[in-house]
């Protein structure tokens, strides 16, 4: 990463510092917005099921604060030129383009719904979590240590059976010509 | 203008002006998470994994930031010295934080970054807000299940008190400092070795 993006970026970082600080003086509140998230989509849940009598989510300072962020990161990413269409996971597998989004689709899918799982178990959402950890809450703390934790346990394993695959590839290539061979034609192209 | 806008530690406005607010909070909001990167599933992936450090590095940096001045602001008064929300278990964060770091692994957004991420025209948080989506009514009506058994063993949990000074033994803001301060060095010691 160059140093202009590196110093915007931890300048960034000390930002949203200050605006979980500012929100708690301003709207006396988090800002995990998992409230208005639950009222959105309960509310579309009942319109699917053809509940014509729900009324609508209140237009609060929540609802504003999503609509926000979606405006702000999109004129945001538009005035440094990272706007990008991307809908396929880096280092998808599969051969298709096809195949690589619906590995994107389920992985996004799954993870999307994992997280939400994790973040009503434990009380509020992970941008809440962190305001309450910066607020000294014990229960945050323990939530972003238990994410971390989940990542180191994801690395180990990774990274564990990376080498048991490096050596079942090491003892499998019984034909060192042929595989070498067919790796200069792939390097030719 | 104190008496006018400060009530205790909240700043006092009508709800119109607190739509306002809310909106240009949002923008700086969800400009900041593209800055910082938060807003890029792939990175936050990359981080968990141990294989980027951008966005650990600004979570470090922020916690690190935002407990200094949380202090200040509770010294000046113009915020509470207690959070406010609702009350945390000790068992309910573990394993929400577990469940939620697999799925953080798997699709890199939390829900407001999700929202960032889609304004960054990645299509990848759509399908993570789609996710989150089902999960809500989902929990609703199984998660009872799973909190119901938790509870068996969980134990209410409190919040650090913020002490006269800063740099008193007693201010658990101290000890968070110097751990996140600790892991900032490492960081910077680390990024001009490379």
């Amino acid at each position: 990463m160059k140093l202009f993006e590196k110093i915007t970026s931890n300048a960034a970082g000390i930002c949203l510092a200050l605006l979980a600080c500012l929100a708690v003086w301003l709207f006396n509140d988090h800002t995990g917005l998992l409230d208005t998230m639950q009222a959105v989509t309960l509310y579309g849940e009942k319109k699917i099921r053809g509940s014509w009598f729900t009324s609508a989510p209140e237009m609060n300072w929540q609802l504003a604060v999503l609509i926000g962020t979606f405006a702000g990161a999109l004129f945001s990413s538009l005035l440094i030129g990272q706007f990008k269409g991307k809908a396929v996971q880096e280092n998808a597998p599969g051969r298709s383009g096809l195949a690589k989004n619906i590995f994107s689709l389920f992985t996004g899918f799954a993870g999307g719904f994992l997280v939400m799982a994790g973040i009503q178990l434990s009380g509020d959402s992970v941008w809440g979590h962190l305001t309450g950890a910066i607020q000294l809450a014990s229960g945050s703390w323990l939530f972003l240590g238990a994410v971390a934790a989940t990542g180191i346990v994801a690395a180990m394993i990774r990274a564990a059976a990376g080498k048991s695959g490096d050596n079942a590839g090491s003892s499998n290539n019984s034909t060192p010509g042929r595989s070498s061979a067919k790796r200069k034609v792939r390097g030719a192209k | 203008m104190n008496q006018l806008f400060f009530s205790g530690a909240v700043l006092v406005v009508s709800e119109n002006w607190k739509l306002v607010l809310g909106i240009l909070f949002g923008i700086v909001l969800g400009a900041m998470l593209v800055h910082s990167c938060f807003a890029d599933g792939e990175k936050v992936r990359k981080s968990l994994q141990f294989k980027d450090f951008t966005v650990t590095e600004n979570l470090i940096l922020m916690l690190f930031a935002g407990l200094i001045i949380r202090f200040i602001g509770v010294k000046t008064g113009m915020m509470p010295e207690y959070p406010p929300g609702e009350n945390q278990y000790l068992w309910s964060c573990i394993t929400g934080g577990v469940i939620a770091g697999f799925g953080l692994l798997l699709a890199g957004f939390a829900p407001v970054s999700a929202i960032a991420g889609l304004g960054t025209g990645n299509l990848t948080a759509l399908w993570a807000l789609c996710g989150m989506a089902v999960a809500i009514p989902v929990m609703k009506k199984y998660g009872h299940n799973l909190s119901d058994l938790i509870s068996r063993w969980d134990a209410k949990l409190g919040c650090g008190k913020v002490t006269a000074d800063f740099f008193d033994t007693a201010n658990p803001a101290l000890f968070a400092v110097i751990f996140t301060g600790v892991i900032l060095l490492a960081f910077l010691l680390a990024a001009r070795k490379k």
